[in-house]
């Protein structure tokens, strides 16, 4: 039943996606060295140069060598660092159509000259932040944590229904499933991701347990964002595919006029909240998706090197009881929402 | 006589063609060098033949420089397999994912990323079993797509 809502979500989708116009530019690769790949809708995964065109669903990824920086228009200048997942994805929030610059894991430093319409969110896998005109840096680490660090403007970081405002030279952590911690002074240019992110990585190691429970917090909240759409998608969708049939027996019974005035007036909103929707459910698909590979799965490639001379040991296993469950629920609850192109 | 080789030329150069995509056969050798290079610790070389998506267990390794890490891990912590036995190679088919992991996203890696032309190997050695997932050659040994194992 969930697979066959793919194909038509992905129609709906991309008739709106396909007015250029109404919606949002592509972003513009301006410079990059080193290892930056990119993965498309398609999911093949390209070399990247200057003058390439990022497009929502597709997807950044820099190696340890490897930088990039990316200008939307003439309003946001994204610099992803080495050894970053950096995704650009759309979802709709409160009844609009918003950019959304996603870090899954390493750092992205965001500059945005002036915004014009709806701001763009900017996520993590533990965090949503929105901006006003500003310039900050996210970092994601290898843990699923997230610091949110603002050098000039305000951002509004949010987590497990909790909103913190960080203004100028103000930074705060945010553990996946945890609310955000407090906020902390910061000095431009004063964090390093690297010291940071070797922090979670010791805390890793650890405490691989509590790591991977956290990371499960975090997940049910992507299914559960998923769960609740999907009847509200359904029923959409079926009232959609009534209210169609009925346009030409309107037709007929009526005339043409009839039939256009009910299109513009039922049929369009219709079409549009419906593939909002599922433009939402792909969304969170996705970034569920990313945590699962580039949080989970490399928590698993770290420890499993960790322990590969101690498979036995009791943190070892609690770890795995855990990520196995997790696994089981994400084929479950996510797999379903995805498509070949995805993985 | 150059008229009579006209022909033929052309003849070896379509079968040339038309045959360019070399299948590599993995031996049993070819294999024991790859276990030799995880026993000695070189993962410089492990990294260089490790492909990029890379399956670890169920796990899609998807960061470029992750399974260097990996294997630098592994030679940190001494990780060897000795007295290796192949136990067998077997072509890859459409069930073979079901041997590292039953999710659909495994299966997707296969279909997406794995050539038709790769083998899967089981290795029995003192650490246990393990299973490499191989294909073509570079270098006098053959592309890791994925590990099993432990």
């Amino acid at each position: 039943m969930k697979r066959r809502i793919i194909p038509a979500a992905l129609f709906l989708v991309l008739s709106l996606v396909t007015a250029p116009v109404l919606f949002s530019q592509d972003a513009e690769v301006v410079y990059a060295e080193g290892e930056v790949d990119l993965k498309d809708k398609n999911g093949e995964l390209y070399w990247v140069e200057i003058g390439d065109y990022v497009e929502t669903g597709e997807t950044i990824i820099t190696g340890y060598d490897g930088q990039a920086e990316i200008e939307k228009g003439d309003v946001s200048v994204l610099k992803i660092a080495p050894n970053t997942v950096f995704t650009y994805m759309e979802a709709e929030v409160e009844g609009e159509k918003r950019d959304v610059f996603s870090c899954a894991l390493g750092s992205v430093a965001f500059k945005f000259s002036k915004v014009i319409g709806k701001e763009p969110l900017i996520t993590t896998g533990s965090v949503v932040a929105g901006v006003r005109g500003t310039e900050f840096t996210v970092f994601a680490g290898v843990d699923g944590s997230s610091l949110l660090v603002v050098d000039s403007g305000e951002v509004a970081v949010t987590s497990e229904g909790e909103t913190v405002t960080l203004v100028r030279e103000e930074g705060v952590e945010v553990q996946p499933g945890e609310p955000p911690g407090e906020k902390f002074k910061v000095l431009r240019g004063q964090v390093d991701y690297s010291t940071w992110n070797s922090g979670r990585s010791e805390e890793l190691i650890a405490d691989p347990v509590q790591a991977v429970e956290r990371v499960g917090k975090r997940l049910s909240f992507f299914e559960e964002e998923i769960a609740s759409l999907l009847p509200v998608f359904e029923e959409h969708r079926t009232r959609l595919e009534q209210e169609r049939k009925n346009l030409e027996t309107l037709e007929e019974e009526q005339g043409k006029d009839a039939r256009v005035a009910r299109y513009k007036d039922v049929v369009f909103p219709l079409e549009v909240k419906t593939s909002y929707l599922a433009m939402n459910i792909r969304y969170y698909a996705l970034s569920a998706l990313s945590f699962r590979r580039f949080v989970l799965g490399r928590m698993y490639l770290l420890l499993k090197g960790e322990y590969l001379m101690n498979p036995g040991a009791p943190e070892y296993r609690g770890f795995l009881e855990i990520y196995e469950e997790l696994l089981n629920r994400f084929e479950r609850s996510v797999t379903p929402h995805l498509v070949k192109a995805d993985f | 006589m150059i008229k009579k080789l006209i022909p033929l030329t052309l003849l070896c150069l379509v079968v040339f063609f038309s045959c360019s995509t070399v299948r590599f056969v993995q031996k049993e050798g070819t294999v024991l060098k790859v276990i030799d290079l995880i026993n000695s610790g070189d993962a410089g070389r492990l990294a260089g033949i490790s492909g990029s998506p890379f399956l670890l267990d169920g796990e899609i390794i998807m960061m470029p420089g992750d399974m260097k890490q990996f294997w630098e891990k592994a030679a940190e912590k001494g990780f060897v397999l000795t007295r290796p036995e192949v136990l067998g190679i077997t072509p890859v088919d459409g069930n073979t994912y079901t041997l590292f992991s039953p999710y659909e996203e495994v299966k997707m890696f296969f279909e997406k990323y794995v050539p038709s032309d790769a083998v899967v190997v089981r290795v029995s050695s003192s650490a246990g079993d393990v299973l490499l997932l191989l294909y073509g050659r570079n270098e006098g040994y053959p592309y890791i797509l994925g590990f099993k194992g432990i």
